[in-house]
């Protein structure tokens, strides 16, 4: 008898619950587009700097001359008519989602150099009319040394040499 | 013997009430539990009722990055609601679970900031119906994963208390 009144109450709770639950369903179906991107940081540069690890950095030098101090980073060679300041700039362009395996990287001045005032990139002369190519097989993912020379002649005014670079870097 | 019979009879009287005697209730209680089912319905999506469809736009890592180099991954969050509806009765609670029907494994998707797979989770355990309530939708891409569209399909279901 135990085991009839077992499995009868087995049976009214299972109908029980059968009739309180309910259940529903519903889709949301989701799309998206991943875009390809790549991403350009100065990562080092001579002189006192600010915004490296960012796209906008600033190097200050302050005052320079032939027969002064070289500035923070820099070298100063002294030739005969004229002068340079040497250091590096350290250049990093990351890729996402993006299957190219190297970047071309150009280099061009925002404002026509002081006269007398050469500005040179991996030994290549910049001027602000035209881009200048650094490499053309850039490797993602690792910082990229480049030398920064300005040159300045002995004829060259004493005056704010100031000026930009703008590094754009073109996925191959 | 007779006083098992006489428990039995209490016992499916008491319990299987809205089953057995379904005549003596109120016909509201009846049609509520039996007749007018839950629904689910998405809102602030496109599409109708239980069967939407969202598009999240697009992702790039030059516009929502975190991390940096090969372990960058990139974001994108759409809000969105759910609403359980029953005809008649809004009424009582039920549980809102949420799996990965299909999509792209390279990517994450998560709602409400738990990670969708194929095995069912909780996203709300005890969903009011009647209530519309506000959900995060977000995906997320490794910075090795090709560009292009992302389709995935996520499967609700709400089961009342």
């Amino acid at each position: 008898m135990k085991k009839t009144f077992a499995v009868l109450a087995a049976v009214v709770a299972l109908s029980a619950t059968a009739a309180f639950a309910d259940t529903a369903s519903g889709t949301l179906t989701v799309t998206a587009t991943v875009d390809s991107s790549i991403n350009l940081t100065i990562e080092s540069a001579g002189g006192t700097t600010s915004g490296t690890g960012t796209a906008a950095a600033t190097s200050a030098l302050g005052s320079i001359s032939k027969y002064g101090s070289a500035p923070t980073g820099f070298t100063l060679a002294r030739g005969a008519s004229n002068w340079t300041l040497s250091s590096t700039v350290g250049v990093q362009v990351d890729k996402a989602n993006l299957t190219s395996t190297d970047y071309t990287l150009t280099a061009q001045l925002g404002s026509a150099p002081a006269s007398g005032v050469t500005w040179k990139l991996n030994g290549s002369t910049l001027s602000d009319s035209a881009a200048t190519t650094l490499t053309s097989t850039g490797t993602y993912g690792s910082t990229g040394s480049y030398s920064w020379d300005i040159v300045v002649a002995d004829s060259a005014a004493a005056a704010a040499i100031d000026n930009s670079v703008s590094f754009t870097a073109t996925s191959n | 013997m007779r006083s098992f019979l006489i428990l039995s009879l209490v016992l499916n009287a008491a319990l299987a009430g809205p089953v057995l005697a379904g005549g003596r209730r109120p016909a509201a209680a009846a049609s509520a539990t039996r007749v007018n089912p839950i629904a689910i319905v998405f809102t602030s999506v496109e599409g109708n009722g239980s069967d939407a469809y969202t598009d999240a736009g697009s992702i790039s890592q030059a516009r929502a990055v975190h991390g940096h180099g090969r372990n960058a991954r990139a974001f994108t969050t759409k809000l969105f609601g759910i609403r359980l509806e029953r005809a008649g009765a809004p009424q009582g609670t039920a549980r809102l679970l949420v799996s990965l029907e299909s999509s792209d494994d390279r990517c994450t998707i998560r709602i409400d900031g738990v990670v969708i797979t194929t095995t069912p989770r909780v996203i709300d355990a005890q969903m009011t119906i009647g209530k519309t309530t506000q959900h995060t939708l977000e995906i997320e891409v490794p910075a090795d994963m090709p560009e292009g569209a992302i389709n995935a399909a996520l499967r609700w279901e709400a089961t009342t208390d």
